[in-house]
């Protein structure tokens, strides 16, 4: 305590002389004590310690979090969505080709086997008679040998086959009512 | 009770909806007034009821005013079954103040204008029933028909990015609200002879459900209701609509909406699941700390005001989760309803307030001010005021609810709830950080004069709704023994329900 006292009292009486008395120049006195007086100027450079150490880096770090929250917690979010939206769509071209496909496939194959079996009504009694007839060989071939069988089966389907192609391949036929000119 | 004033306090805002549909599109004046009226009387009847169960019934923890159980579904054994208790009535008082100042708020929509102020009084009686509902399926039903009108009046009077944010809020509520359904099957598949009467539920769950079977619908309960209140990691929603949203919404949102998740927690998935409770304690609190740190260092990293408002809004349900976690606490639990209150009011009146400035300045962003205080010195008082009280200085209701969860959750017995309580204190010194670097950043310092030269003062409309939260702020944070006399019997009930 009686330290503290004389430096107050110290302190007064200093200041009393220099700058109410003038016996010392103040500025004599900076010019002096140059380093200690820039020292004492800045408050012993606490608020820009204080800034560079606590302030700023805490500050630093909030943006961090805040980097974070917006693209890592929140992007997961945001993941979940663009994901389920992403799922939905290739579901949907799922469901389009795949599901629908089916549907459609289904008709398409009764079309092409409609177009391919009104052949064989074509109204020919010679035709039905010739079906008929081939099938019984058949039979009695698949009887006595099953191998001779295929090769049978195979030259009926060639054969088949062949003059479907011929038929197919033959200029437009001529219809019975209207004539060429149609 | 021959006046079954629960069903008035849940429809009455559903008739003036109604009402409303009648009346032509282009009398702005007549709609505004009208969905005020209708908004007015369910606030007295919630003033009333607060009055009357605290005179009358405080003492006891039992149901009072209670309506039904009607038979509504027979085949669900679904009943229209009405109730509250110490823990309904205040947020009862506060649903009813806040929407009746929210729509006095949004006197200034001018889009629209009959279809907002529809789905602002649908939004009441959403709220108002989830707050008076004793049984599951209808309590379900009030939960689900709150999100139609809030997905509506953030995506059709929002910000910029208002789709955005009403479909991420709608999906992110809904897709909790599934997990609550599942929750509420098994409880009813499980009890014997079914129900969905929550008292009976509350009664006979912990004895008919196994210990799987607690974990399992607890979690199920608690991801339902921690997206709502919002708890870390699920809060993400949060920022983009209260930024977003209409001022008015913004309010409702943070001042109602929040709550129903702790709500719920503190009605159905503590008192019902108490073994469950007790296992995920220290989860429940870490989560806690977790988002009150995390929600003020983000806080503290805004540029744009309402998103800090908005991030301190995760802080500060930050500390209603601490508080849950102490379940065997008295006054922490009292401390989570004070916070759920405190916050509601003052976050309340900071959303208006930033919006009474965005309606002026159309800018948020904090650096764009500075100095307001010369100009607006009303308006700065107000802000400082709130600021201060979220902040939680003593003699504001903020103070008096984070002291409460402090010494509670401290003294709470659990292990580790002392180390969790300790790092959790720092969140108050972290939210005096950003409030007070917000007010030094918009009201401190050099006045911009060319630019903000044109600012006008808060207007008496703005100021008469704002003074009413300023002023119970105040109270509750001098005198907070009525609020606390209110709930003590209901609370202490929980806790021993949950101490089974």
């Amino acid at each position: 305590m009686l330290v503290s006292t004389i430096v107050a009292v110290g302190g007064i009486v200093l200041a009393y002389v220099v700058y109410f008395k003038k016996k010392i120049s103040a500025d004599a006195m900076m010019e002096k004590f140059k380093p200690l007086y820039t020292l004492l100027l800045n408050k012993y450079y606490f608020d820009e310690i204080y800034d560079k150490v606590i302030i700023k880096p805490i500050l630093a770090f909030t943006r961090m979090m805040w980097w974070s929250d917006a693209n890592i917690i929140d992007g997961l979010v945001n993941f979940v969505g663009w994901f389920t939206i992403k799922w939905a769509d290739a579901k949907m071209l799922f469901d389009k080709y795949i599901i629908d496909g089916a549907v459609n496939g289904a008709g398409t194959v009764c079309m092409a086997a409609s177009w391919l079996f009104k052949y064989v009504q074509n109204g020919s009694v010679q035709f039905y008679t010739l079906v008929i007839i081939t099938s019984a060989v058949g039979v009695i071939i698949y009887r006595v040998t099953p191998e001779g069988f295929l090769y049978y089966f195979i030259g009926v389907v060639v054969v088949a086959l062949a003059r479907f192609l011929m038929k197919m391949n033959r200029p437009e036929e001529v219809n019975v009512e209207t004539g060429p000119e149609g | 009770m021959d006046f079954p004033v629960l069903s008035y306090l849940i429809f009455i805002p559903l008739i003036g909806a109604v009402f409303l549909l009648f009346l032509p599109k282009d009398k702005f004046g007549l709609i505004r007034w009208t969905s005020a009226f209708f908004s007015f009387v369910p606030m007295v009847l919630s003033f009333w009821l607060t009055y009357d169960y605290f005179f009358n019934f405080s003492q006891t923890a039992d149901f009072y005013y209670m309506e039904g159980p009607l038979s509504w579904i027979s085949l669900l054994n679904a009943n229209y079954f009405l109730g509250v208790d110490g823990i309904s009535v205040p947020m009862l008082f506060l649903t009813g103040l806040l929407s009746f100042i929210s729509i006095v708020a949004s006197f200034n929509i001018a889009v629209r204008v009959k279809e907002y102020f529809i789905f602002f009084l649908l939004l009441e009686t959403g709220m108002m029933g989830v707050f008076c509902a004793l049984d599951f399926f209808l309590f379900y039903v009030f939960w689900e028909v709150m999100l139609v009108p809030m997905y509506f009046l953030i995506g059709i009077w929002g910000g910029p990015q208002k789709e955005y944010a009403a479909i991420k809020f709608f999906l992110y509520t809904l897709f909790g609200s599934i997990f609550m359904l599942v929750a509420i099957l098994v409880l009813y598949f499980t009890s014997n002879p079914h129900t969905l009467n929550m008292l009976e539920l509350i009664q006979t769950a912990p004895g008919f459900l196994t210990h799987g079977l607690q974990l399992f619908c607890f979690v199920f309960f608690f991801i339902a209701f921690a997206i709502k209140v919002p708890v870390w990691p699920f809060h993400t929603w949060l920022p983009d609509a209260h930024v977003q949203a209409p001022t008015a919404v913004s309010v409702i949102l943070a001042g109602v909406l929040l709550k129903m998740g702790t709500y719920g927690m503190l009605r159905i998935s503590w008192p019902m699941l108490p073994e469950a409770t007790r296992y995920f304690a220290i989860p429940i609190a870490i989560l806690g700390l977790i988002g009150i740190i995390y929600g003020a260092l983000v806080s503290m990293a805004q540029t744009d005001l309402k998103k800090l408002v908005a991030y301190s809004s995760v802080s500060h349900m930050g500390y209603c989760m601490l508080s849950l976690g102490a379940f065997s606490s008295v006054t922490a639990i009292t401390g989570c309803m004070f916070q759920m209150i405190s916050h509601g009011l003052i976050t309340g009146a900071l959303f208006l307030l930033v919006g009474v400035l965005y309606d002026r300045a159309h800018t948020r962003e904090i650096a764009a001010f500075g100095g307001l205080g010369a100009k607006l010195p009303i308006y700065t008082g107000l802000m400082v005021l709130f600021s201060m009280a979220s902040l939680g200085l003593p003699g504001m209701s903020g103070f008096v609810s984070e002291f409460m969860v402090f010494i509670g959750a401290f003294a709470s017995g659990i292990p580790h709830f002392q180390l969790i309580t300790a790092l959790a204190v720092l969140g108050v010194v972290l939210t005096a950080g950003y409030m007070l670097r917000m007010v030094q950043r918009m009201f401190l310092g050099e006045f911009n004069k060319e630019k903000w030269g044109g600012l006008t003062e808060i207007n008496t409309r703005e100021l008469i709704i704002v003074s009413p939260l300023a002023l119970l702020t105040i109270a509750i944070g001098f005198f907070p023994a009525p609020l606390s006399d209110l709930m003590e019997a209901t609370i202490t009930n929980l806790v021993q329900l949950m101490a089974r």
